[in-house]
């Protein structure tokens, strides 16, 4: 029995530090690359240690307008999406708890957006943009928009959750004190969803900051950070690639290491 | 004064279940309890009553005026929720006083009637608390001077002591009784526990499929029950109830092939449903007049008594003695006569009343 | 229920619903009719990429590719699972280690990954180090560059699969592992009758979000390969688009792969709905 103990006491330090070896790598090569001159880029044998250190990449992403632009174009999108996503999504999941019939419906819209392949919508939504003119705008509005009903699903979710834990009597309650419907919004919903609307603010960001696909096909030249990053990761400059990279990692991981334990314990819809 | 009248209201739902053509008065001071199984109708009555829901016909007057459309409730009700539905992220003070400050009361006035109002509801404790970090008895007691603060004509009940357990339960129950006794406030009450229903109502009315079956002191309602539905939902054990067949002279019943001297009412023949309740049954001759012999067929020991599973021809009967029988064994009890009650077999409504007068006891 | 409530209640659900109709399935719809225009309405457009080779081409590979990708990260996801689930809790480096893939923006991770598998690459660089000879990892048109892809899918997405499991495994309360254990059930036979049949509807569930997903891979065959190195559907509609300027035959490609999605999505809501009991998970997963 103890045999057998130490073994499995070994298979979980194997996997432990096969975890953080295939986690640490990609990030210490982006960092590197971040920092490291070209030279050592280009290196044969690839060197995993830099000989020298810059800061050159760092520099130019800050300095450089199509890069600063996209990195600013970037967090506007997300902050239009996020806020969109938020606000449609609560009043989804609003509804979907107070009325059995919009669950039904919130729920069939809701899996099938996320069945949808993003190339199908993309290719059709060029189209349209370029008709009402929102297509590869410097605002990025229309990508936005795609974005926000993208993150729309999951900001719902985690509303339902959080909507599923106030009963309905306490809306009840509110409105034989006398409340109106817009006090109950503010004054019983509001104080208690504070954590979820912020989860589902930060989820719906991120979300955004990440898309790739979206982001390509329909701002071409406007780019936002993800496709800048692809452009200059395939066809040129590698230090610039992985500084940008870098950039756009290190608000994204700072906030989901402080926030884990709302993605491990990711909300589910309740049970009806 | 009438100060809440339903007249043949009805609200029914698409599920068949609701509220149908129902009548009812609640007197000024009056401690009004609805009792009934759940999903009955009896929160569909509240919500009714309180404005959370309108019907789809009939009228409802409070005080004297019709509330029956109103658009926004008025001060005139308050309401207790099953689950309290206090708010969360609000003190215990900051509870009491939100129906204050939805009034546009001055901070002045809204301190005052708060502590005034948490004295009479009982709350001796820090008022700064959340919800969270109060007992259940503690809950229940700012939820009620939530209710009370607004000093409404009317405050209705859902079940608000369901959620506590037993002890506290029958501890609250005595205190609300007599909170109620002190202050002559009008409450209606819904609940689906009949202690519950006993202790606190001044009348019970009890509710059957959406409609009231009986209303009556809670004496009334328990010893001359109206019909079958309360017959078996008051009482526990439940009441006995047996098929049999009044003989073809008019005096005597037949449960099976074993002979009841009990007359029935006046006039009556064919079939009966003949009721009688645990607890009216003995092994004592003197006890009654009225004599059945049964077949024990096992027991439980219920610690102050026994409650003994028998068959009276072949119909089960349970009765409550405080001493032990031998399984098997064929015994003798007695009952007086006015303990029966009599039940028409299509119906279900009660039939006439038995006197002890009224039947005689002939040897069989 | 109440009245002052019903119009609030309607537009708290008609407005999320109308914006994703109108930015999703509005898009979606107009596709599905571009699809179908060739001078007028035709099927020329269906004709023709059907009788592409390259697009049978990316039929399979995309087939090849979500099978292999869906092995992978169910097995690795659900060796983590029990890792981060067993009774001793890992340690936060271990729980971080685990979910990085997921935190790191997707192309950021995909770059990464391109620069470690390129020929003159760090994983080539470490195959001469102990003086073995360079692969072609990434070599186009080559199996070895379609599992290069299907193996990195795996390493990025697994941490998904491994939250999807692990809340299936949290939710088997630990009573039952004892009641097994006194009723003599040793720790395979407590996975084979306790572990595996409760985890079933997580299993379900994130296997039909990742099989959906796996279907309609687009940026780590994009990244890694290039638009023609291991052509999928959706890349091969990106092509037909971007490249070709075959916009409408582009269209008829991405329908037939929303069509392909959807039929799946549609057997298991069906399936479901048949074995509701015992089926759970798998409209919440979608959904969720």
């Amino acid at each position: 029995m103890s045999q057998r103990f130490k073994l499995l006491e070994i298979c979980r330090r194997a996997l432990s530090a096969f975890a953080v070896v295939t986690a640490v790598v990609p990030i210490y090569l982006l960092i590197k690359q971040a920092f490291s001159v070209e030279l050592d880029s280009f290196a044969w044998p690839p060197r995993w240690i830099p000989h020298h250190l810059t800061l050159e990449h760092l520099h130019k992403v800050t300095s450089t307008g199509e890069l600063r632009e996209s990195l600013i174009r970037s967090a506007e999108v997300a902050t239009v999406a996020a806020c969109t996503a938020t606000l449609l999504g609560t009043m989804l999941a609003y509804a979907m708890t107070r009325d059995l019939r919009a669950r039904r419906w919130g729920l069939a819209a809701l899996t099938a957006s996320r069945l949808l392949p993003m190339i199908a919508v993309a290719l059709p939504l060029a189209t349209v943009l370029i008709r009402v003119g929102l297509y590869d705008t410097p605002s990025g509005l229309g990508l936005a928009l795609v974005h926000a009903a993208i993150a729309l699903p999951v900001a719902a979710i985690l509303l339902l959750g959080a909507f599923a834990k106030i009963p309905l009597e306490l809306e009840d309650a509110a409105f034989l004190d006398g409340a109106s419907q817009l006090t109950i919004l503010l004054r019983i919903y509001l104080p208690q969803l504070k954590q979820a609307l912020a989860a589902a603010f930060v989820l719906s960001f991120l979300s955004s900051w990440d898309e790739f696909g979206f982001g390509l096909l329909l701002q071409p030249t406007n780019r936002t950070l993800p496709p800048l990053i692809y452009y200059y990761a395939v066809f040129g400059d590698v230090g610039a690639a992985s500084a940008l990279a870098l950039v756009s990692t290190a608000p994204v991981l700072i906030v989901l290491v402080a926030l884990r334990h709302i993605l491990i314990r990711q909300p589910k819809p309740p049970a009806f | 004064m009438a100060e809440l009248v339903m007249r043949d209201v009805s609200r029914i739902f698409r599920s068949g279940r609701g509220v149908r053509n129902l009548s009812l008065t609640v007197e000024e001071g009056e401690f009004f309890v609805v009792l009934g199984p759940s999903g009955v109708g009896k929160s569909t009555l509240l919500r009714l009553i309180a404005g959370l829901d309108t019907p789809d016909n009939g009228e409802i007057e409070i005080g004297g005026r019709s509330v029956t459309h109103r658009a926004r409730p008025d001060h005139t009700v308050a309401m207790v929720f099953q689950n309290l539905a206090l708010y969360p992220h609000m003190s215990a003070y900051e509870n009491i006083a939100f129906p204050l400050k939805m009034m546009g009361l001055g901070r002045r006035e809204i301190e005052e009637r708060v502590r005034r109002t948490a004295a009479l509801a009982g709350l001796e404790i820090d008022l700064n608390r959340r919800p969270s970090q109060l007992s259940g008895g503690e809950r229940q007691r700012v939820a009620l001077a939530r209710a009370l603060v607004r000093e409404p004509r009317l405050i209705l009940m859902d079940e608000p002591l369901s959620q506590v357990d037993v002890q506290l339960r029958s501890v609250l129950r005595v205190e609300l009784k007599e909170f109620q006794r002190r202050t002559r406030r009008t409450i209606v009450y819904v609940t689906h526990d009949h202690d519950s229903a006993f202790v606190l109502g001044d009348r019970i009315s009890v509710m059957h499929e959406g409609r009231i079956a009986q209303i009556g002191s809670p004496e009334e309602v328990y010893r001359r029950p109206a019909n079958l539905f309360v017959a078996r939902f008051l009482g526990h054990p439940p009441m006995n109830l047996l098929r049999c067949q009044v003989a073809e002279s008019g005096r005597g019943l037949w449960v099976n092939d074993v002979r009841l001297e009990l007359d029935p009412p006046d006039g009556e023949s064919g079939e009966l449903v003949l009721g009688i309740r645990p607890q009216d049954l003995s092994v004592q001759p003197e006890f009654g007049a009225v004599k059945l012999e049964v077949k024990v067929e096992s027991l439980e020991y219920l610690g102050a008594r026994y409650l003994v599973r028998a068959r009276l021809g072949n119909q089960a009967l349970l009765v409550e003695l405080p001493r032990s029988l031998q399984p098997g064994q064929i015994a003798h009890l007695y009952a007086r006569a006015d303990r029966f009650h009599f039940f028409d077999a299509t119906s279900g409504e009660r039939i006439g009343q038995t006197h002890d007068k009224a039947s005689t006891v002939t040897k069989g | 229920m109440r009245r002052a409530g019903r119009f609030l209640r309607l537009s708290c659900l008609g407005l999320p619903l109308g914006f994703l109709a109108i930015t999703l399935i509005l898009p979606l719809l107009s596709g599905v009719i571009l699809s179908f225009q060739a001078d007028g309405f035709s099927l020329e457009n269906y004709r023709f990429v059907l009788g592409d080779s390259l697009f049978r081409r990316s039929v399979y590979n995309t087939l090849i590719l979500a099978a292999a990708s869906l092995v992978v990260e169910f097995v690795w996801g659900l060796i983590f699972a029990l890792l981060l689930s067993s009774r001793r809790r890992a340690s936060f480096v271990t729980e971080v280690s685990v979910l990085m893939p997921l935190l790191i923006p997707e192309i950021v991770f995909l770059s990464v990954a391109r620069y470690i598998l390129l020929p003159r690459g760090y994983l080539n660089g470490a195959l001469a180090a102990v003086g073995l000879p360079a692969v072609g990892w990434l070599d186009p048109r080559s199996a070895l560059c379609l599992l290069s892809v299907a193996l990195v899918d795996a390493w990025r997405v697994t941490p998904m699969v491994t939250l999807l499991l692990l809340d299936g495994l949290q939710g088997i309360p630990a009573e039952l592992y004892e009641a097994a254990l006194l009723d003599g059930a040793g720790s395979f036979a407590q996975s084979r009758y306790v572990t595996l049949p409760l985890l079933k509807p997580a299993l379900y569930g994130a296997l039909v979000l990742r099989g959906v997903d796996a279907l309609r891979i687009f940026s780590t065959v994009l990244v890694l390969a290039g638009p023609e190195g291991a052509p999928v559907m959706s890349t091969y509609a990106y092509q037909l688009w971007g490249d070709a300027m075959e916009e409408h035959r582009a269209m008829a490609a991405s329908v037939l792969l929303a069509t392909m999605i959807g039929t799946l999505g549609a057997v298991v809501i069906a399936f479901r709905a048949r074995t509701r009991a015992s089926g759970g998970g798998a409209l919440e997963g979608l959904s969720g």
